[in-house]
């Protein structure tokens, strides 16, 4: 039948053409959606955008105010000079002793990096000295070679910065002839006991020297010298710094229990403590003893932090402390040649010596 | 403490408290992205079930065009095949039933458009599914409501053929009857005769 025939052909036909019409259906609405999911990326993008623009600014804002804040920290910085300079700049190759005014009353130890959540404040790490504070540098292995050299560092800084006179050293060095504590002294070896005689004996001198200090010079009205500094408008005497390298070598327990006096009650009378301890040989007890009146700086998993830093909400939780090492052979000759010429002069017409002859003298006399 | 370490604290303690709160606007900045990207992805959802939903209702009413039209084109073929041989009970009988349209012209008219049609489709005339369908559809169209005549019609035909067939045996009975009523009284006189 050609009806069959016809209905047949036209129902192929028609099934072809509904196929074609629901691919190209497909096609449409796959093509739309494609449109909305392009309009929905071109609207995330917007607000990426947006957010970035508004945290750019935030930065920017943030940046701004944290570069007025450290220029203006900067300017003040200016004002320490050698205390704060860096051993690489311009400065110690030009350098020329001061004669006048007083002591830094800080002096930098290395840098600081602190490290907040977008930036990081870079910073010197200062420590108070004359204005008051000792300091221990506590470490071990090869890690105590690092604390040598930052403590080396800072007694060079400390006389450099100085005006002459003004600063006196007295060195405690049992394991080296003076070298470790930059050259500045020089100490004849000698054998244990006589080490730890020679230590006891300066702290002794140091001993009086607190008493002596004390009974002409403190009162009720000025206790400390920084009292009579603010009232005179100068110390009357110049500071002493005790420098000890590798403590507890040659202390025995009556030296550490002076040495323990000297640091409570030395910062009054104008008398510092600088010290580097080795942990493995000084005893939990002597060092908790010492650490109690002085900034510590320890070697604690794989860094140099600050151990008594006092913690607040707002205190820095992260930071990294990269101490200072020595300048270059040449320059600490240069720095310690010219320091020691002016202070030779100046010993011969006011009797004030770079070292602290009184201690140094008690044993090699 | 002097001067400079204040400062220097001061410092910190400013980078610091200033991290924190740069910290705590970032925070609130990322809360309030998250909430215009959690908008954007409803509305992305929302347009796409829109879209889904459109595309589904457009190829249910494809696949139910190319229903009827398929209905339509069967109930032609059933019609052509009704003209062409007729069903056992009423062979021989579509002219009797007195159709509005004579069937085998209407059938040889559709069959003439059908072919055309073909053509056209093999031209690429109506090239798409929607012309094909409608066209289909119309074209069938006269024989599909024959064929509805017609099945009509034939119902009537056969109801009223049952109909006569039954008063022509209700009627062969009341004769038999009547006969055998008459034959019935024939012998019973007979018998009175008889006995008398």
């Amino acid at each position: 039948m050609v009806e069959e025939q016809i209905v047949e052909e036209l129902t192929e036909v028609l099934h072809q053409a509904q196929k074609r019409q629901e691919e190209q259906v497909s096609q449409e609405y796959k093509a739309e959606i494609a449109a909305v999911e392009a309009e929905h990326q071109e609207s995330l993008h917007q607000i990426d955008e947006i957010l970035t623009e508004q945290i750019d600014t935030l930065l920017t804002s943030h940046s701004a105010e944290l570069n007025d804040n450290v220029s203006d920290f900067q300017q003040l910085l200016e004002e320490l000079q050698g205390a704060a300079y860096d051993w690489s700049d311009e400065f110690w190759h030009t350098f020329t002793p001061r004669r006048e005014g007083d002591p830094p009353a800080c002096h930098r130890v290395g840098k600081l990096r602190i490290n907040g959540h977008f930036n990081q404040l870079e910073t010197l790490a200062l420590l108070p000295i004359i204005d008051g504070q000792n300091v221990i540098f506590k470490a071990s292995g090869a890690a105590k070679d690092q604390a040598l050299q930052a403590f080396q560092s800072l007694i060079l800084r400390l006389v450099a910065a100085s005006p002459v006179g003004r600063v006196l050293l007295v060195t405690i060095d049992p394991q080296g002839r003076g070298d470790n504590v930059v050259g500045l002294v020089d100490i004849n070896q000698k054998e244990t006991t006589e080490m730890t005689a020679y230590i006891e004996a300066n702290l002794d001198n140091l001993l009086r020297h607190l008493s002596s200090v004390e009974e002409t010079y403190l009162s009720y009205t000025c206790p400390t010298l920084a009292d009579i500094r603010s009232h005179r408008g100068i110390y009357p005497i110049p500071h002493r710094i005790l420098a000890i390298a590798n403590f507890p070598h040659g202390f025995s327990t009556t030296a550490i229990q002076k040495l323990a006096v000297i640091m409570k009650q030395g910062a009054k009378c104008g008398v510092h403590t600088v010290m580097v301890a080795d942990t493995d040989l000084a005893t939990e007890a002597d060092l908790e003893r010492l650490d109690n009146s002085a900034n510590v700086i320890s070697y604690q998993q794989g860094r140099f932090v600050y151990q008594n830093m006092e913690y607040s909400e707002e205190s820095p939780q992260d930071f990294d402390l990269e101490l200072d090492r020595l300048p270059e052979a040449s320059l600490a000759q240069t720095i310690i040649g010219a320091v020691g010429k002016l202070a030779m002069n100046h010993q011969a017409d006011t009797t004030l010596p770079l070292s602290d002859t009184s201690a140094t003298s008690a044993e090699d006399e | 403490m002097n001067q400079v370490l204040r400062m220097q604290n001061q410092l910190m303690q400013g980078f610091l408290v200033s991290e924190n709160r740069l910290k705590e606007k970032q925070k609130v900045l990322s809360r309030e992205v998250e909430t215009q990207v959690t908008a954007a992805e409803k509305n992305l959802a929302q347009k796409q079930e829109q879209v889904t939903s459109r595309k589904e209702s457009r190829i249910t009413s494809i696949r139910s065009k190319s229903e009827k039209t398929l209905t339509d084109l069967k109930n032609y073929r059933d019609f052509a095949a009704s003209v062409c041989q007729g069903s056992s009970r009423t062979a021989g009988s579509l002219p009797k039933m007195g159709l509005s349209q004579d069937p085998s012209g209407l059938l040889a008219s559709t069959r003439k458009n059908l072919v055309r049609l073909q053509k056209d489709i093999q031209l690429g005339v109506p090239i798409d599914f929607e012309s094909i369908c409608q066209s289909v559809s119309q074209l069938v169209s006269p024989a599909v409501s024959a064929k509805k005549e017609v099945e009509t019609k034939q119902r009537a035909y056969l109801q009223r053929l049952e109909q006569e067939q039954r008063e022509i045996a209700q009627k062969n009975e009341e004769v038999a009857l009547s006969i055998l009523l008459m034959i019935a009284s024939g012998g019973l006189i007979v018998s009175m005769i008889l006995f008398v």
